[in-house]
């Protein structure tokens, strides 16, 4: 038996609590039910049922194809490649551990957290591609990307026997890079090819603001995600019955992430409010900036480093979401920029703070070099696949919505289902009336007659 | 239908239907995920359906118009 797998086995066996994980899973819905009312209050009216079905579809797709061959990814990548070891076959879905089985109380608990884990990077690029995207095309990628990329990132990144932990003393205790890094990584290459929405953009360049719907229901989503947030670092610490470890086996305590993740947050809220001069949708989306920003070296830093760079994160987006507008990218919720740009300045943070620091026993001390390296990997690993299948998809004309039904609203056409009582009809589109499809209940009822009848060459 | 891998709970260790490995177990999962592309398909098609027929100004959906669908016979 090889030590990596071993160390997995010893992980998995020492894991004698289950409800620690049990609840770890149950606050990680929180995150999905946050990210469904995040992305329904985000969209305009037209497309607030369609945007919710997403998410709901995206929970489901991405944890069942996580059963049928996620979990043995994450189990035989670690080296880099492939390796059919014991903890490999251990997590083939026919195997013994991957089923009732009442002398493994580890198994279901762990592969559960990491399912949980998975779909949370199908919700990350799940907001980015609001109001155009097909759903099945979607759903594609969210499979791709949930199950089989972020999961290969985590077992080379985010395992006690990966490669970049071996190799480099990788540390990214959070998962700000192999969640957050990855799946905005990925989103970005998506974008590239899907484009904006219908009257995002001028022919000059210039950007249109399309409003949310209900931007207080935004809000409210991303306090649910807050909540989540503590099942996610639930899940990202290894609970043995006497106490705790990191993902990479050395010691800690909830206590430190306590400290941290509180002081994250508020750090990342005050830093976007200053930046965005109080502009709602950033000031909301400062506190998972913040925590993101910290993520990677959250089990060490004081938590008034952490503020400090928390509040630098949250500060960083507003200016980061502009920047990227520049590019004719339409990136609706800031995907790219609250979890790409801060988890790439994340690992960067921590390769500055936590230089020198060591790592258990016979492996190479955390260093900005290694977490350089790690962040290249996986902006590699998240872009190419994100950019090559929505590229293929987008070449066999499955990528995109028309734009007669863009414009409709997905919602009329998806959907066999109102959002909203009567007396509250559906916005309008971007570019029907000139204004910007904000829906706010006073637009005009649905005129087919306006839409123009060209074939869509998207 | 015989699907218990066990006689008794002493001694047992995998307790699912069929057992760890066996024909039933993996017949099962092929069908699961033959289960899950046949929804995959499922869902393209709806799209298929339901953009061509806002694009013809019809419903997508048989039945009294509601607010906002165009106001046409139903399909």
């Amino acid at each position: 038996m090889t030590p990596e797998v071993q160390t997995a086995l010893d992980l998995q066996s020492a894991t004698n609590n289950e409800f620690f994980y049990w609840m770890s899973i149950a606050l990680m819905i929180a995150i999905h039910a946050g990210f469904l009312a995040y992305e329904a209050g985000a969209s305009r009216s037209k497309n607030v049922l369609a945007s919710s079905m997403k998410n709901l579809l995206t929970f489901a797709v991405v944890i069942s194809t996580f059963f049928f061959f996620g979990w043995f990814l994450y189990n035989s990548m670690m080296t880099g490649v492939p390796r059919l070891g014991d903890a490999a076959k251990a997590a083939v879905p026919w195997s013994a551990n991957m089923g009732p089985n009442i002398t493994d109380s580890a198994s279901g608990i762990f592969w559960g957290a990491f399912a949980l884990f998975a779909a949370t990077t199908g919700s990350i690029l799940s907001g980015a591609v609001l109001e155009r995207i097909r759903t099945s095309a979607f759903l594609i990628l969210a499979v791709v990307l949930g199950s089989a990329v972020w999961i290969i990132g985590a077992a080379w990144g985010w395992h006690p026997a990966g490669w970049m932990l071996t190799e480099l003393g990788f540390h990214d205790v959070g998962a700000a890079g192999c969640v957050h890094l990855i799946a905005g990584a990925f989103t970005l290459g998506v974008l590239i090819n899907l484009g904006p929405r219908i009257g995002r953009f001028n022919a000059d360049g210039s950007a249109n603001t399309i409003r949310p719907h209900n931007l207080p229901l935004t809000m409210l989503g991303l306090m649910l995600i807050f909540i989540g947030f503590f099942g996610f670092l639930m899940g990202c610490v290894i609970y043995s019955g006497t106490g705790y470890t990191t993902i990479y086996g050395t010691p800690t305590t909830l206590s430190t992430f306590a400290f941290n993740t509180l002081m994250g947050l508020a750090g990342g809220i005050i830093g976007a409010y200053i930046a965005s001069r109080g502009e709602p949708f950033w000031t909301i989306s400062g506190g998972l900036a913040g925590i993101i920003t910290i993520a990677a070296g959250m089990d060490l830093y004081h938590p008034g480093l952490a503020f400090v760079l928390a509040l630098g994160g949250g500060a960083m987006i507003p200016f980061l979401g502009k920047f990227i507008e520049r590019f004719g990218i339409d990136d609706v919720v800031g995907a790219v920029t609250v979890h790409g740009g801060c988890g790439a300045l994340s690992l960067i943070l921590s390769g500055i703070f936590l230089n020198g620091y060591p790592n258990m026993p016979g492996l190479p001390d955390v260093t900005l070099g290694g977490q350089l390296i790690g962040l290249v990997v996986f902006v590699a690993l998240g872009f190419i696949p994100g950019f090559a299948i929505s590229w293929g998809l987008k070449k066999a004309k499955m990528l995109r919505i028309p734009a007669e039904v863009e414009l409709a609203g997905l919602d009329l056409s998806e959907v066999p289902a109102l959002p909203y009582p009567e007396g509250f009809g559906p916005s309008e589109g971007g570019t029907l009336n000139g204004g910007n499809g904000n829906g706010n209940g006073a637009v005009p009822a649905f005129k087919p007659e306006a839409i123009p009848h060209k074939p869509s060459d998207i | 239908m015989g699907a218990s891998p066990i006689d008794k709970y002493e001694g047992a260790d995998v307790v699912y239907t069929f057992g760890a490995g066996s024909f039933g177990t993996v017949l099962f999962f092929v069908l699961a995920c033959a289960l899950f592309v046949a929804f995959m398909v499922r869902v393209v098609l709806h799209e298929n359906h339901a953009y061509a027929a806002i694009i013809a100004h019809m419903p997508p959906e048989p039945g009294p118009v509601v607010e906002g669908e165009p106001e046409v016979a139903a399909i």
